[in-house]
């Protein structure tokens, strides 16, 4: 979807269009490990960098952009935050500023990839209410993730994938035993068996 | 004593040119040196300085100046290293080591075979005194020109080093980018070996913008301090060779190590290790 990888097979069209011409429309939060943490930037410089294109050539900043900036900081809550050191950062402060990145391009459709591998549980409830409040306003919320911990109550639909599509829709209706165990095979006991004060015959005892 | 200390050594018009050009080179390396410690290139710009060898050593036989090669030399080693790296599935690290053996081993072959006559100790250690007004201006267009690049495809730069899938998604041409940024390093590179050579010139490009960012707080003030940095190594070094008689190359390193040993006390030992915000 977000234009990177060619299709191997079938078609995909967003708003009609091949990925490639409808990168516009995409915002896309990048897993956390993908990112070169070594840069000492500011969060307005990262938040900024929603607004490069390729026909950005002025390395100055200007007041039109700023703004822009600005208001996405206020959205995700970390206006606060504009001239720190994103090294300086905690793990779901980082993914509201990659947030705030898409925000800056307006895009309508957000792909967010392992958004919530690196945060806290409190940081994850914090990000979830930010998405849906993004979500309010009317965008397209896709998030790739591994954890189906109360996934039933984040998101409004589920895509499972393992290779090949294994169910979609109502995650109450489609996260059914059998699903979870073409999903995740072998390990489908260990899911079952593992809840909090619980971890089953795989808690080392 | 005073004043005389810097004036003195530019009654001789080798030292005015080596002065130019040490400022030049230590400043350009500098502030491409703080894109390459970010982006974890030291090796890759390791390799860069080796491969120039053979090219030297054939373009020295057709009767050509390091100076002359510079330009073209410094786009071919970029163009094939960024293509074998992204072609190869062995890793960049390997493939990067391969190709830094392989064109240095090269290198001294031909210079046998071919029966060049290069001092190789200027070659690997620099002989910034032997500049030159053609290597001058040579090293001038290289300054201008690698930094109007940077200059322009600053942001886009920057977004590629630092989240280049992110920067892949919003459409940016991640390969020029890569490729753009492989050759201003090269001609950085290339252009400051008669100052420093090539086993040093890594010093000169790594050691002031790792000083900076000991530092510093953020990526922009990194790059001015190292800059600055950059220049007092190479023009401090250089003084300090004409009036110890040392050989500048080596002695600019140390300055610049120098500079690092007194950024990495003051960051480790000091209460506020960030002392310069922008």
């Amino acid at each position: 979807m977000a234009g990177i990888t060619p299709l191997s097979h079938g078609s995909l069209k967003i708003k009609g269009m091949d990925p490639n011409e409808a990168k516009s429309f995409i915002g896309y939060v990048p897993q956390n490990s993908q990112i070169n943490w070594n840069f000492p930037l500011s969060v307005k410089q990262v938040v900024e960098m929603g607004l490069i294109t390729k026909n950005t050539f002025n390395p100055f900043s200007n007041r039109k952009n700023d703004a822009i900036v600005e208001d996405s900081l206020n959205k995700v809550g970390l206006i606060e935050k504009i001239s720190e050191n994103i090294n300086n950062l905690s793990g779901g402060q980082l993914q509201r500023v990659l947030l705030a990145r898409t925000l800056t391009q307006g895009a309508d459709i957000l792909l967010l990839d392992e958004a919530f591998s690196a945060v806290d549980i409190g940081a994850e409830d914090d990000l979830m209410k930010l998405i849906n409040g993004i979500k309010q306003d009317g965008k397209t919320i896709l998030i790739a993730t591994h954890d189906i911990n109360n996934v039933e109550k984040k998101f409004d639909e589920v895509l499972c994938l393992n290779r090949h599509c294994c169910a979609f829709g109502d995650p109450s209706e489609v996260l059914t035993e059998d699903v979870i165990q073409e999903m995740y095979g072998s390990h489908t006991q260990i899911l079952k068996e593992h809840t909090p004060g619980n971890h089953g015959d795989h808690n080392g005892n | 004593m005073g004043i005389e200390i810097l004036t003195d050594p530019l009654r001789y018009d080798f030292m005015v040119r080596a002065l130019i050009t040490a400022l030049l080179s230590g400043v350009m390396l500098s502030i491409l040196g703080s894109f390459t410690i970010n982006k974890n290139m030291g090796f890759m710009a390791d390799a860069i300085a080796h491969s120039t060898l053979p090219i030297i050593a054939v373009g020295v036989f057709f009767g050509f100046s390091i100076s002359e090669l510079g330009i073209p030399a410094a786009i071919v080693i970029a163009l094939f290293l960024g293509f074998i790296i992204k072609n190869s599935n062995i890793g960049e690290d390997t493939s990067i080591g391969i190709i830094f053996s392989s064109f240095f081993a090269l290198g001294f072959v031909l210079i046998s075979v071919l029966e060049v006559s290069i001092n190789l100790e200027d070659l690997l250690f620099g002989q910034i005194l032997a500049v030159s007004s053609f290597d001058v201006i040579v090293i001038f267009i290289l300054f201008v020109t690698v930094l109007a690049i940077l200059f322009v495809f600053f942001k886009q730069i920057l977004f590629y080093s630092f989240d280049p899938i992110g920067a892949q998604v919003r459409d940016l041409n991640v390969t020029f980018l890569n490729y753009l940024f492989l050759i201003i390093l090269s001609l950085t590179i290339v252009g400051s070996l008669q100052t420093v050579g090539i086993v040093l010139v890594l010093s000169l490009l790594l050691i002031p913008a790792a000083s900076a960012k000991l530092v510093t707080k953020t990526f922009l003030s990194s790059i001015k301090v190292g800059a600055i940095f950059g220049a007092v190594s190479s023009v401090s070094g250089l003084y300090l060779s004409y009036y110890f008689n040392l050989p500048s190359g080596p002695t600019m390193s140390l300055v610049a190590s120098s500079i690092f040993i007194l950024s990495f006390t003051v960051n480790k030992f000091m209460q506020k290790p960030k002392l310069i915000n922008e």
